[in-house]
């Protein structure tokens, strides 16, 4: 989509959206690739797939921002990189499960017929977005009675080959990082999310992590799947670029505004309200599923 | 100009336009840190945007 086919009212109400879902970026410190997708799709109808390549392409700015303002070093860019083997296959795929669903067109339904591609990433973000939204509040819940979750679910699994990293304390395993890899990447291709949202429950409680550690590296994971879904969502002709400069304007303000605001709430409450915010998106979704489903 | 060599300029514009909006916010930043900095070096720094 080399040309945009948005009036300047369609880019001024993207930039709007895109101020929304970056003040909650902001807020909740997330990418907001799994909001700004279905606020795209379901409140200002464009189609899911450039919602997914916009999605994707617009992630690059911010995460750029977050990574220049960070001191990264290399001894921190290992495990990342280690993960990218897995990323780069899953994005792939995901891209290419999208684009199948997009060539394939309709599915008729009685008395209507539906995107198949609108109908496969909706469904998805359903059921992603209700787990992890029960999950955050079950989080919430057990900390308010001074509990604990057991972390690192994977971190214990033998299967070589192994590598040595700073942030564990014994070896890891390659192909389980490999996998995790995969199905981030898997999740980012097919959903134009930047994969944040999955990725740093999956540090802390399946790899382990502790949660400053797996800040520097879930941000070097985001910007490399930004980059390759930036890539094969360009090639399939799936991003606008002026809905995407609109996005990235709207969507750093908000952003700041957003991390501004998150200073006056703790941490737990902030916990508390994102497995809201991800309920409520998925019933946003659901609703949607509903009217596209129901005759 | 040939589709394909459209399809790779196009697939480059889409990579370096958001990653030039990043490095614009960052130096923004830096510009508006340095300066409130200069006026007043105890005022709290607010965290950065995290993903």
């Amino acid at each position: 989509m080399y040309s945009s086919g948005f009036s300047l009212l369609e880019l001024f109400l993207a930039a709007v959206a895109g101020a929304g879902v970056g003040f909650l970026s902001g807020l909740f410190g997330i990418g907001g690739g799994f909001l700004l997708v279905p606020v795209l799709n379901i409140v200002l109808k464009v189609p899911v797939e450039l919602a997914i390549g916009a999605g994707a392409c617009q992630v690059l700015g911010p995460s750029t921002t977050s990574l220049l303002a960070r001191d990264v070093h290399r001894h921190q860019l290992r495990l990342p990189l280690t993960i990218t083997g897995g990323l780069f296959v899953g994005v792939f795929c995901g891209a290419q499960v999208l684009q199948n669903a997009k060539l394939y067109g309709v599915v008729s339904l009685p008395g209507k017929t539906v995107p198949l591609a609108e109908l496969v990433v909706m469904s998805i973000y359903l059921v992603l977005l209700l787990v992890l939204g029960l999950f955050a509040l079950w989080e919430v819940r057990v900390r308010n009675k001074a509990g604990s979750i057991r972390r690192g679910w994977f971190a214990d699994v033998r299967f070589p080959p192994y590598a040595e990293f700073p942030e564990f304390t014994g070896s890891m395993s390659v192909p389980i990082l490999a996998w995790f890899g995969l199905v981030i990447g898997f999740f980012a291709g097919l959903l134009g999310m930047s994969g944040g949202l999955i990725l740093l429950p999956g540090l802390i409680y399946l790899l382990g992590l502790k949660t400053h550690q797996s800040v520097t590296g879930s941000l070097v994971i985001v910007w490399i799947v930004a980059v390759q879904s930036t890539v094969v969502h360009a090639w399939h002709d799936n991003i606008d670029i002026a809905l995407v400069m609109s996005l990235l304007f709207g969507g750093t303000i908000g952003a700041r505004l957003g991390s501004e605001f998150s200073e006056k709430l703790g941490g737990r409450e902030l916990r508390q309200r994102f497995g809201w915010l991800l309920l409520a998106t998925a019933l946003l979704i659901a609703c949607r599923l509903g009217r596209l489903l129901l005759p | 100009m040939s589709d394909l060599t459209q399809k790779l300029l196009f697939t480059v514009a889409c990579l370096v336009l958001p990653v030039l909006w990043g490095v614009l916010v960052n130096w923004l930043f830096n510009v508006w840190h340095s300066r409130s900095s200069d006026k007043n070096p105890d005022e709290p720094i607010f965290p950065d945007y995290q993903i």
